[in-house]
């Protein structure tokens, strides 16, 4: 196979793991795309209405064009198989056999010399590999609103510990324990970016928020605690809030 | 009325390569203008079937890209040839030119009685 080709697929290949960076990469592009060209039509005399009715018609339609740019980027047979193995580990994760896996891996880096705290999560950030969920999230005032139409967060599962070997500080509220359990209500702690962007005059903590990718498949979960803001997408990403969903259950306490 | 043609499959790459080899680095909207333009606005182009074609040559390292601001200050992704794409499209010019002439000399064969 030509070189060139090669190098081609082989950035196909990669891409699957940054898929939502690169499309809010694309999605910035198109819409500097847009700009400039409603600008032109401007100055060639058309209303702002005509001006932007061309441009989308001449650029052949936002979807069309995403749609198209992904499957260029990508391999879309892959990105499936991508999607599957993700579902796969989503329900891993219920499974007490790894539960019990972790909760020894973590002992066990725990009991080495030199290791303070030891946690886990599904998706370290600033790691490059763009795997935290992408879902929505419903406040409690808001409750009829579809998680499809909802702000979009990044989800990120964690065991108790994380934070404090991550070093990003619990503001208020309470952190993970033994106590939450798959029995008991769902609890969340969420970052300090959520709560300016919900609750700016008032504590969240007791507040409950539905969090999920399908309104059927959403549970309500209790906030309570308020951590410190970090960054879990790449630097050159606008960071959005980010809402650490509580089932240390499945990772067996510390 | 003037009737415009379709691209021709596999010449959008090849008219964004020329045109980032006279223009310089030049964002996809400028691309796609500048090819239409060229063409005297006779080639029937969707601006946004430039973006699969630039994706591709930059995976395939003929073209390279960053962001930087655009003429009216705007955030906007530039992309420029790299050294393999000049000579991509040296090696492209030749072949079309070649079955060009290849192609003219049979329109130009007079018909034989």
């Amino acid at each position: 196979m030509d070189i060139r080709r090669l190098r081609g697929w082989l950035a196909r290949l990669f891409s699957i793991f940054n898929r939502r960076r690169r499309d809010l990469e694309f999605a910035e592009e198109l819409e500097s795309h847009l700009a400039t060209h409603i600008e032109d039509n401007l100055r060639a005399g058309m209303s702002p209405e005509e001006a932007r009715r061309v441009a989308l018609l001449k650029l052949g339609g936002v979807t069309l064009t995403r749609e198209l740019h992904r499957e260029q980027r990508g391999v879309p047979m892959l990105e499936t198989y991508w999607q599957d193995l993700r579902f796969g580990l989503r329900m891993l994760r219920k499974n007490t056999g790894f539960s019990l896996f972790f909760h020894q891996l973590l002992e066990r880096v725990n009991a080495m010399p030199g290791v303070t705290n030891a946690g886990a999560i599904v998706a370290l950030p600033l790691t490059g590999i763009d795997n935290a969920w992408d879902i929505g999230l419903v406040t409690e005032s808001q409750a009829n609103m579809s998680l499809q139409q909802a702000p979009r967060i990044s989800l990120g599962i964690i065991t108790p510990q994380y934070f404090r070997a991550m070093e990003i500080p619990l503001l208020t509220g309470r952190a993970f324990d033994g106590a939450d359990t798959q029995a008991t209500p769902k609890v969340a702690i969420i970052d300090e970016r959520l709560v300016r962007a919900h609750w700016p005059n008032a504590s969240p903590l007791g507040q409950r928020i539905r969090i999920g990718q399908a309104d059927d498949r959403a549970d309500w979960h209790t906030i309570v605690g308020i951590a410190g803001a970090a960054q879990h997408d790449q630097p050159d990403v606008a960071t959005r809030p980010t809402c650490d969903e509580g089932r240390p259950v499945n990772c067996a306490p510390l | 009325m003037s009737e415009k043609t379709d691209v021709w499959q596999g010449t959008l790459a090849l008219m964004a390569l020329k045109t980032l080899e006279a223009l310089g680095p030049l964002h996809g909207y400028g691309i796609a203008r500048r090819i239409e333009q060229i063409s005297g606005n006779k080639l029937a182009i969707n601006y946004g079937t430039i973006y699969p074609a630039l994706l591709k040559l930059e995976q395939e390292g003929y073209i390279a890209s960053e962001w930087g601001a655009s003429d009216n200050n705007r955030r906007a992704k530039h992309y420029k040839l790299t050294r393999a794409g000049r000579k991509r499209l040296a090696k492209e010019t030749q072949k079309w030119e070649t079955t060009t002439e290849i192609l003219a000399r049979f329109f130009a064969a007079p018909e034989e009685s």
